[in-house]
């Protein structure tokens, strides 16, 4: 499981990374027919030795061009311990987080830190300014 | 009838959706003023001879609001359960290191913030003050009149309604309808690290990159006397706004964990790192 989330983070973190640099899609460098795996969604159960017994759990990757675009873990353990484990690696194996352009989502509200009016606006403007000229 | 204001420092829009009765909306944004104006005097260190800047000038006991209750009452707990990290005595800090009345952002020369026991001492309705204090109620009295504007509005037997003061947000609906919220992301305010949906319930965010001035924004510590990093945004959802609000605030300051035992509330928590820590009934669609 720790291979698992440790795996996610490092293929995550490349294609974040791209984004930020706004470097093109990987689809544009990578040539479709040298991938080493075939793009789509795999799913299968895996099962490990805990001390409460055997247990299971299901597994489900989806591949495009030899990355991880997307993971899912169902949780199929019995002893309630094992149940516990299982439930917190499905709940936060999945790691960094991106943003989405707001306007692209159908939302009625944005929740945030406050929004600041006109005068604590025109405050730090003034003081920006201030700050810039004494370092001329 | 939707309403958008200006207000305690920030812009409130108020959503009122299928009232009972014929409403005027000059007639219900005259009364919400009026309560807000109201609160601004007893509460506010920004507001000219308020209740809060007479306390910072002299000793005596000052009789607060029905309101100033529950207030005191949140503050006080949190106070004990953060060790004194969450407090209404930061206000002189605040002011010290620029957050001041007129937003100066000068710093200043800074002085301890002066623990609760030895300066105030609240029994309802009275306060008393033994050595003046510059009290400040950022962390939750917006929570606390975005509740009192909901009880204002029961009143008049408006129920139905999204109050959205800032980004802390009320909303009641017995028609069950959730209302979609992007949670912002608070390094591209273009941007949502996710949503999530409400109904019945307040939902309170804080984040340190609106105000902000040199290396702080506006919640600082009162022992390291800096700004929080290893956090960038917080998000609590509860029942009240008044408990929302404040715990979204303490959530900069100690670890959910300090906090589960005390409160009924869901929470969500992103790290300077862009990781998300959540409580399990936070029921939002987190991008990653």
């Amino acid at each position: 499981m720790l291979e698992l989330a440790l795996y996610w983070q490092t293929k995550k973190q490349i294609s974040v990374s791209q984004n930020n640099q706004n470097l093109p899609p990987v689809d544009n460098i990578i040539n479709k027919n040298t991938n080493k795996y075939k793009n789509g969604t795999f799913s299968d159960t895996g099962s490990y030795s805990s001390p409460a017994g055997e247990e299971q759990i299901g597994v489900s990757i989806t591949l495009n061009n030899d990355t991880i675009v997307d993971a899912s873990v169902e949780p199929k353990a019995v002893s309630p311990t094992s149940k516990f484990f299982q439930n917190q690696f499905a709940l936060n194996f999945k790691d960094r987080v991106v943003g989405k352009n707001i306007v692209d989502l159908e939302v009625s509200k944005v929740s945030g830190s406050s929004l600041t009016p006109k005068g604590f606006n025109k405050a730090l403007e003034k003081i920006k300014k201030q700050a810039n000229a004494t370092n001329l | 009838m939707q309403l958008t204001f200006e207000a305690i420092g920030t812009i409130w829009t108020i959503d009122i959706f299928k009232s009972q009765r014929k409403l005027k909306k000059r007639v219900v944004l005259s009364k919400i003023l009026k309560r807000i104006k109201t609160f601004d005097k007893n509460f506010s260190r920004f507001t000219k001879n308020s209740l809060v800047s007479q306390i910072a000038l002299k000793t005596g006991s000052y009789k607060f609001p029905k309101e100033a209750k529950s207030l005191f009452r949140i503050y006080f707990k949190l106070y004990k359960i953060t060790n004194g990290l969450f407090t209404p005595l930061v206000g002189n800090l605040l002011k010290q290191l620029g957050y001041d009345s007129k937003y100066s952002f000068v710093k200043k020369p800074i002085n301890p913030v002066v623990p609760w026991q030895p300066a105030i001492k609240y029994n309802h309705p009275i306060l008393t003050v033994k050595k003046p204090v510059l009290l400040d109620f950022g962390a939750a009295g917006k929570g606390c009149l975005v509740d009192i504007i909901a009880e204002e509005l029961k009143k008049i037997n408006v129920t139905n309604v999204c109050i959205d003061a800032g980004g802390d947000i009320l909303y009641n609906n017995n028609l069950g309808q959730e209302l979609k919220i992007a949670l912002e992301d608070p390094n591209d305010t273009k941007k949502a690290i996710g949503i999530i949906k409400l109904l019945n319930q307040s939902l309170c965010g804080s984040a340190g990159n609106r105000r902000k001035w040199e290396d702080f924004h506006h919640i600082i510590n009162p022992k390291t006397l800096k700004s929080p990093r290893e956090i960038l945004a917080t998000w609590v959802i509860a029942k009240n706004a008044l408990i929302a609000d404040a715990l979204a605030t303490a959530l900069f300051l100690v670890p959910a964990k300090k906090l589960i035992p005390h409160f009924k509330f869901e929470y969500l928590i992103l790290d300077h790192n862009r990781r998300v820590k959540k409580s399990k009934n936070f029921n939002a669609e987190i991008f990653y």
